[in-house]
Parts: structure tokens; sequence; C-alpha cells
């Protein structure tokens, strides 16, 4: 009686432990430690049925699939683990063949005892007595208990699983969400939300921040010679070091391109020295070169920056302050970080203004052509040059030196020049129906770099010339020196195409770019211009003499003429005359004029 | 090897006798020390800490009820035993804060008992506080991690006022809720005794929270407990003799094979019955006795097994764990007991502790938390 009352409550406290985890190896770990103490056992395992991926199944019917140690107590046996043990591993191979409860004595005289897990897996326990039958018996009820139990948690296990991936996949999505995909850096969406957030925090807890906006200087080139494979790897490298300056108060960006940004929160009242501190460090993280397959690339950046609240509580705002001080460092070519100040607001949208009034005035026919006639040293007139001016209603008449270069920095300067182009050679229709068009010779028109890479530039210069019905002759295309070098197999080509229809070329500025001298013999130009800056006070600087020398002797080597341009005074003309130089312009001869007068002088000069 | 180099006792409470045996021990080539002390030298930390403190040796051991050496039962003073090379102590801290069995476990795991080369031979003591209530937790989670030959004796510190004190000896000073293992590099032989026999039963555990029998055959467990004790003796429970009762009358859990695995009830409270260990909810209990002879006998019965040698090597030392219950219940001729165990005893230093629950492997390898049980180790 007490016998079968014993068993009933070992049947009992066993069936009692099972499914008391949510997880399967805690879950079963419960039950065999209640095994443990209530059985007396040695030590215990657990094997489970598993699929390809070694995770725990439930075999179908007639199904069969591998078996994987689980679980064993104690872990360790003879300084190894338990499951190596030799006569065990033998064992669980003999059970899971015969596929039904079954036992046998080892050699130091204990017994292994094996229970099936219906379809989950295998029980082994090893005990230093025989278990009675009885209690064997009693056993196998409670394994069907287990199994579902099993079941149950190898359910909850895949969900936990399938949860646990969900959260990874979603972590993932987020991530990438908010971070850059090539440098892994927060990208510019994220950026704005945690600017957002640092900017109210900065206004609640009264404490400064600082946005730095950092350019890398110089890096188009690395991408155009080197490839994007480089360029990306360059960005990498240095997203990793600005990555080094992280920390709770600073988030490090990627705005786009090779653009980074810097979010410093919570500054102190002395904000300024914590912001130099650190666009020094990130200075240094530039002094030493990058290098990728043995090559070294040096790399500066220029930086602007701008406060928060103080210069403004708009994210947009702030980091189009720091970029607008960005640009001022780099136009000043300095390492030093710029601070944002609104005069350069008020520089840009003065320059927005200029660009707005320059489109008015093309339409309103406000732009004028005004002509700077050149000599030869007999002082006969032997060309022009057409000069833009712009009469502007309010501004009065404006420089070019303000409004070319705002022109060029938008698509602007493609309609003037087109204009300039259309107005030249309606110009040079006007000097040939009043016979004058012999008397100057030809008139030069300076081409702007945007207008020289136009895919159909020789297009429309042909177009217009056909369309005034003049003889391309009269027409010399003016361009710089370093631009014509940069773009030099395109300029090369496109100058000998123009040359083949009689349009001339002069290269403006010449001295002044400090170009390789075996591209300029393959370039077709007609006519080198020395810079004014070696024309002015020639007469009185050696150097200047050496310099314009050599492009005269250059000038006659390539069979080009040599024009001097800014020729003012009589004692500049004499030295140039010296050198050899016979054709000028400037104001010693005559000041740029509109063709009215320009026509005047040429009868003037036919006249006599 | 981690023989025995030195003995010291002394029977008395004074601190400057304890800290003259430290500096004899210092002064003996010992490389690691194992104090033992009793409560009634009434030690506190303030006293102590400077002492040990100031020793170079890795040291170990603990404040008990009484001390044991040789065949004397030392109510007051100290035991000083120096091993002749360096033992390796474990400490886990605050063990009352490790709630789950995956804390255990990482805690054992960043001991020195799971580092590096594990001896083949080795064994461990085990000092503990005896007042932490997860020890049976503990020692589960311990024979989980530890390779299964590995043999353990130990027993819970503390004082008879059963409240916590720092009571374990360690180079950081005298502490509490901790467990300290000592790695000796000897391998033991142990035997756990404990001599009781069934008078009742059995009973079907049919609620339990812990180590709080609350209902027993679907009834309260004090109830019964006391309905039955009643019946049998001449002994009526009031409100303030429970445990001059209980002593006498401990719990059996029946295993297989007929043995048991006694449980000591030590207070009552709203009907439910409080043991030192736990009892599983659905299993058998038996209501047991004891008698002089039994429990004497089975004391001696442990020491032959503890003190017989295997390869005719002498052992070095045997330390006793007697669990505080036997004493009590023995009173006046607990000295029968240890003069039973004594006497099975060579050369070896005979000492040991009497203690709140032993601790050692059972019969099949696991490690049990005992009660009123005599456990015995000899290396």
């Amino acid at each position: 009686m007490n016998n079968a009352l014993f068993i009933i409550s070992l049947q009992h406290e066993i069936a009692m432990a099972i499914g008391n985890k949510l997880d399967l190896k805690d879950m079963l770990k419960v039950f065999l430690k209640v095994c443990f103490s209530r059985l007396n056992l040695t030590s215990a395992h657990i094997y489970m049925y598993c699929d390809r991926n070694g995770l725990p199944i439930k075999l179908a019917k007639q199904q069969n699939a591998p078996h994987q140690h689980l679980l064993s107590i104690p872990q360790m046996k003879d300084r190894q683990a338990s499951f190596v043990d030799l006569a065990l591993s033998s064992f669980v191979k003999e059970l899971d063949t015969l596929q039904h409860s079954h036992s046998r004595q080892c050699k130091n005289s204990h017994y292994l005892f094996g229970f099936i897990i219906p379809q989950q897996g295998l029980l082994i326990f090893e005990t230093h007595y025989f278990i009675e039958e009885t209690i064997q018996k009693a056993l196998t009820p409670i394994l069907q208990k287990l199994a579902t139990s099993c079941y149950a948690s190898i359910v909850h296990d895949s969900l936990v699983q399938e949860i646990r991936s969900r959260k990874i996949a979603e972590k993932k999505v987020i991530y990438q969400a908010q971070h850059d995909g090539l440098t892994g850096l927060i990208n510019r969406q994220h950026l704005n939300d945690l600017l957002e957030k640092a900017i109210t925090d900065s206004i609640n807890n009264s404490h400064s921040g600082s946005i730095i906006f950092i350019d890398l200087n110089q890096f188009k080139p690395i991408n155009d010679v080197m490839g994007h494979t480089i360029g990306d790897k360059i960005l990498l490298s240095f997203a990793q070091k600005l990555q080094s300056l992280a920390n709770d108060n600073i988030d490090v960006a990627r705005f786009g391109g090779d653009e980074f940004i810097l979010v410093i929160k919570k500054l102190s009242a002395n904000h300024q020295q914590k912001i130099e501190q650190t666009i020094q460090k990130i200075n240094n993280l530039l002094s030493t070169p990058i290098m990728f397959e043995s090559n070294s690339y040096k790399l500066t950046c220029s930086i602007g920056y701008a406060i928060f609240p103080q210069q403004s509580s708009e994210v947009s705002n702030i980091i189009k302050f720091a970029d607008i001080a960005m640009y001022e460092a780099k136009n000043a070519k300095t390492l030093q970080g710029i601070q944002y100040h609104t005069s350069m607001s008020d520089k840009i949208n003065r320059r927005l203004a200029y660009s707005n009034a320059m489109k008015q005035s093309l339409v309103n026919d406000e732009f004028k052509l005004y002509y700077q006639a050149q000599y030869n040293h007999n002082a006969d007139i032997v060309g022009a040059e057409a000069l833009l001016r712009w009469q502007h209603p309010i501004y009065g008449m404006v420089s070019p030196s303000i409004y070319i270069p705002i022109a060029e920095e938008s698509d602007l300067i493609l309609n003037i020049g087109q204009w300039v182009l259309e107005q030249a050679c309606r110009d040079i229709h006007q000097l040939k129906q009043e016979e004058l068009l012999d008397n100057v010779g030809n008139i030069a028109v300076n081409i702007s770099a945007k207008q020289l890479i136009q895919h159909d530039f020789q297009e429309l210069i042909i177009n217009t010339i056909e369309k005034n019905d003049i003889d391309p002759k009269y027409l010399t295309l003016e361009l710089t020196e370093s631009f014509l070098v940069e773009n030099i197999d395109r300029s090369i080509k496109l100058l000998h195409n123009l040359k083949a229809k009689n349009i001339g070329c002069a290269i403006d500025d010449f001295g002044t770019g400090y170009s390789s001298l075996t591209y300029l013999q393959r370039i077709p130009a007609n006519t080198l211009k020395i810079d004014r800056s070696f024309v002015t006070n020639i007469d009185k600087s050696k150097e200047s003499i050496a310099i314009a020398s050599m492009i005269i002797s250059l000038g006659k080597m390539l069979n080009m003429k040599v024009l001097a341009e800014g020729v003012e005074t009589s004692a500049e003309l004499e030295s140039l005359k010296s050198l050899g130089c016979y054709h000028y312009q400037g104001f010693y001869f005559s000041k740029p004029m509109p063709l009215p007068e320009l026509m005047s002088l040429l009868d003037d000069k036919k006249q006599r | 090897m981690s023989n025995v180099l030195f003995t010291w006792r002394c029977n008395s409470h004074s601190i400057s006798e304890l800290e003259l045996g430290l500096t004899l021990a210092q002064a003996s080539n010992s490389a690691s020390l194992l104090i033992l002390a009793c409560q009634d030298n009434q030690f506190t930390a303030q006293q102590i800490n400077p002492l040990i403190s100031a020793c170079p040796l890795p040291i170990c051991g603990g404040i008990y009820p009484k001390l044991i050496y040789k065949n004397e039962l030392m109510q007051k003073g100290c035991i000083i035993i120096g091993f002749e090379q360096q033992v390796k102590v474990s400490l886990i801290r605050d063990v009352s804060t490790l709630v789950i069995d995956e804390q255990l476990i990482q805690a054992i795991e960043q001991t020195s008992l799971m580092n590096g080369q594990v001896p083949s031979n080795r064994s461990l003591l085990m000092f503990y506080d005896s007042l932490i209530n997860n020890t049976e937790n503990f020692i589960d989670c311990l024979f989980e991690c530890l390779d299964y030959q590995t043999h353990i004796i130990g027993g819970g510190a503390g004082n008879l006022e059963f409240k916590q004190r720092p009571c374990l000896f360690t180079n950081d000073g005298l502490i509490d809720d901790a467990i300290q293992i000592v790695t000796l590099n000897s391998k033991i032989t142990t035997a756990a005794t404990h001599g009781w026999e069934i008078l009742k039963g059995p009973f079907l555990v049919s609620e339990v929270e812990k180590q709080t029998v609350i209902s027993l055959d679907y009834q309260p467990a004090f109830n019964i407990y006391k309905d039955e004790i009643e019946s049998i003796s001449n002994l009526k429970f009031n409100e303030c003799n429970f445990f001059d009762i209980a002593k006498n009358y401990p719990l059996g859990i029946q295993g297989v094979n007929n043995q048991l695995i006694v449980r000591d009830p030590i207070l009552t409270q709203d009907g439910y019955l409080q043991c030192v260990g736990s009892i599983p909810v659905n299993s058998m209990v038996y209501l047991l006795k004891g008698s002089t002879d039994s429990l004497i006998r089975a004391a001696e019965d442990a020491a032959i097994v503890a003190m017989t040698t295997i390869d005719n090597n002498d052992f070095s030392a045997t330390i006793v764990f007697d669990c505080i219950s036997r004493a009590l219940y023995l009173d006046d001729i607990f000295s029968l007991e240890l003069d039973s165990i004594c006497k099975h005893s060579s050369e070896q230093t005979l000492f040991g502790v009497v203690c709140f629950g032993e601790i050692t492997n059972s019969e099949s390898g696991a490690i049990k938390l005992l009660n009123k049980s005599t456990v015995i180790g000899s290396w």
C-alpha cells in the first residue's frame, strides 16, 4: 500500500515538474532536477530530434530525424562534456534504434535507463542502483506529458525566435532608415530629428549647441580620377575617423556627398573653446594621409559652424547657416572653422537679388556690349574685344567683377553668354553693313567655362553666325588659359572644329594659369593675350619684363599673335615694343565704348 | 596534496588568543589557513578584521555554535588549521540577491572554481552563512556546473539566536550572506548518516512553499504533526515549547530505495511547519524519532566509512560537520557521539564543527543539504 502510494506520489511530483517554464531548455532542466532528487540520479541527459538547422522539432509519424544533445546534469564528466562519454553515446544510439524504454548496466556498476519522449527525443538517467520496474512503468505516462510540454515549448521557442527575428529586422530597418548606407553614420533625415530634439533641449535647459559643417576640399577630383570605389573608401575612412569624436553629446552625421555634420549638444557658456577644440580635432584626424593600395591621399576640409538656439532654433536654418559659413571658409581657403554671421546671409541675399535682376535685365535689354579697340604698333585698329556692360535702373552701372561670378554660379551665365554672342554677331553684321568691318579686323567675345562645356556649344556658335549672316573669320573666341587646360582634350577638339570654320581663338589672361607648355602647343589658338598684371608698370618691373618676354617668345615659336592687355602708359607701350610685342589693348589707346562710338572711331580712321 | 601542516586550538574566547594563534600559524610555513571559532567568543567584525586583513595567507572558515576537536566539544575558543599547500578559496558574496538559477550559475562560473586546469583529485569544503535561504538552489547549480566526480563536504555557519551576523572568515574580513568554497588538492572520503528512524507515516505533502510545509494529507501541517506526537507521547505543545519537542521529531522525506532525507522543523506559524531545507510537494514524508543509541551508532558508522583508507595511505585530517540539533538532542551524552567518531581516527588531525545544515554528496553523487546528520570527511 505504502509502495503504491509512494509511486503515485513520485509520479505526481515528477509530473508536476513538467511545463513550469516556457523555454524548452529551462523547462527540461526543472524536470530533470526533480527527477534527480526523487530518483536519486547520478546523471541525466536529454537528446532532442532536430531539423537540418539543429532546431528541435516534433516528428511526424514514421518520420526520422537525427537527435542532438540538448542538456546534461551535471554538465561535466571526467573533465569533459558529459555527453561525450562513450558509454552514454553508444547507449543513446541503441535507444534511438530500439525506440522503446531500455536499460543497461555499465562497467562501473552504474545503470543507464533510456526512455523515449514520444516524437520529441530521448531521456537518459544514470543511477547507482537499479530502478525497479514499477517505477520505470510509472514514468511512461509522464513521458507523454513531457512530449506535449516539449512541443508547446518548441512552438513557444519558435514564436520567441520569430519575434526576436522580427525585432532584429525592425531594428535593422530603423537603423537603415537612420543611417547612411556607405559610412554607417547618422543620415540626413535622422540628423534632422536629433537636431530638433537637441534644439528643444537647449531651449528648455538654457544651454547651447553647435552644428559643425564639414566639406572635404578637392574631393571631386579624387572621385573623377581614381573612381568612385576609391572615393567611397576615402569617405568611409574619414567617416570612421569622425565617428571617433562621437559621444553622448556629439552626434556625427553624413549630410551628403563629401559633406559631414557634427552636432555638439549641451555646450557650456564657454562654448567657443569647445568648438575650436573640436575643429582642431577634426583637422588632426586628417593630418595623417589616408592610405589605399599604396596610394596616399592627403585631405583637408573646410569647416563652418553655427550656434543654436542663439543663431536659429529652426533645424533647416541652423544647418543652412553652418553650410554658408563652410562656404566662406572654403572661399577663404582656411582650415580654421568660420562661424556663421548674418552678414554672410546678407551677401547671399544680395547675390540672389543680383541674379534675379540679371534675369530681368536680359528680358528688358539692359545689358550692353562695349568694344575696346585693339591696336598694332602703328596705332592701326586691328580688332576689338566685346565687353559686357550692365546698366541697371536701380543699381546703376554694375562692375562685371561683381555680377559675372554670380552669373557663373548658376546657369545664368549661359543665357548671358548667348546674349553676348548673338549681340556681337548682330554688331558684326552692322559693321559689315556700314562697311567698317575690314577696318576693325575681328571682334573677340569672351566665352565662359560653362558655355564651353555645353554639348551643343559648337552648334550654337555656327547657328548664331549663320543667323546673322556674317563671315566667321570676323569672330574670335577668348578663353582663359586655366579653363582650357582643365578641359584640354575637349577644348582642343572643339577649337580645331571652330578653326576649320575660320573662327579665331585667343587665349586670355595668359601667364596666370601656370599651365604646362606642352598643352599650349596643342591648342589651335591665333592669339596669346598677355595678362594685364604683367603689363602694368612693365617698364619698372624686371619680373614682368621677364615673363612678357617669355610669352612673346612663346607666341613667336607657336606662330601666335601676342597681344598685351591693359596698356595705359607710353612707357609701358615702349617697353612692350622693345620686347617685340606689337599688338595692344588698353586705356592708352582707347576705352571700351558703345558700338556707335566704335563706328565713329573706325570712320575717323577710315577718313584719314 | 592539501596536508595539514599546523594545528592550533584554544578554549579561550579572548581575541588576543586568536591573534597569538594566527601569529604562530603564519610562522609555521603554512600556505593557507582554516579558522573556526565558537559563537560564544562573541567576536565582532571590528575585532577580527584587523587581524585577518593583516594576514598574507589565504583564509577560510567560519563561526559556529560549537567546535569539535578530537572527542572534545568546544563551547568557546578557536581552531586554526594550517595547510601545507595553498588552497584556492572561491567566495560568492551577496548570495541572497542571486534569485534565479542563471544568476547562481553565473556567480559560480565567475569564481576560480571553474577557471584553469581542474585537478582530477580535487575536493571541496563548503562554509556558508546558514541564514541564506537559497542554499539548496546553490548546491543544485554547483552540482550542475562541477564535474560529477567532485566530492564536497560542508556545513552552515551562524549562531543559535538565528540572527544574521558576519560569520565567515575571508581575507576581506568577517562577512555574512556568502558561500565559501575551498578547493583541496586531495581526494576526500566522505560519509553521512543520521540514525533517525520512522515513527509514523507516510503523509502526503499536499501543499508546500519552499521550506514551509503548509499541509500534510490536505490538513494543516502543524495539526497533523502535533496530533501524531501528542498521541504517542506525553508531550503537549504550547506557545513556547515547539522547538524543544520538535528537535526530537524530525520529518523524513522518502526517496527511492527507502532512504530518508531528514528535515528539521524549526518553527510553526499559522499552522505551517517551517523546516531547514526544502520538502517537495507531492512527496511522502514520515514522522521520525531518534534514540541516543541509534544516533550514536549512526555517527560511528559514518566515522568508520569516512576514516577507512582505501589505498593504505594515512589521512592527514578528518573534518566533522555535526548537526546542532544532534548536540541539542543528545545534550550531555553528545560526548559519546564524539567518542564514537574519535575512536576510529589514527594519527590524523580530527576537528570539526557543530553546524546548521550539512552538505555532502549522496551515494548517487548529487550534492545534498542534510539536516540532523553527521557528515565526516577525511583526506
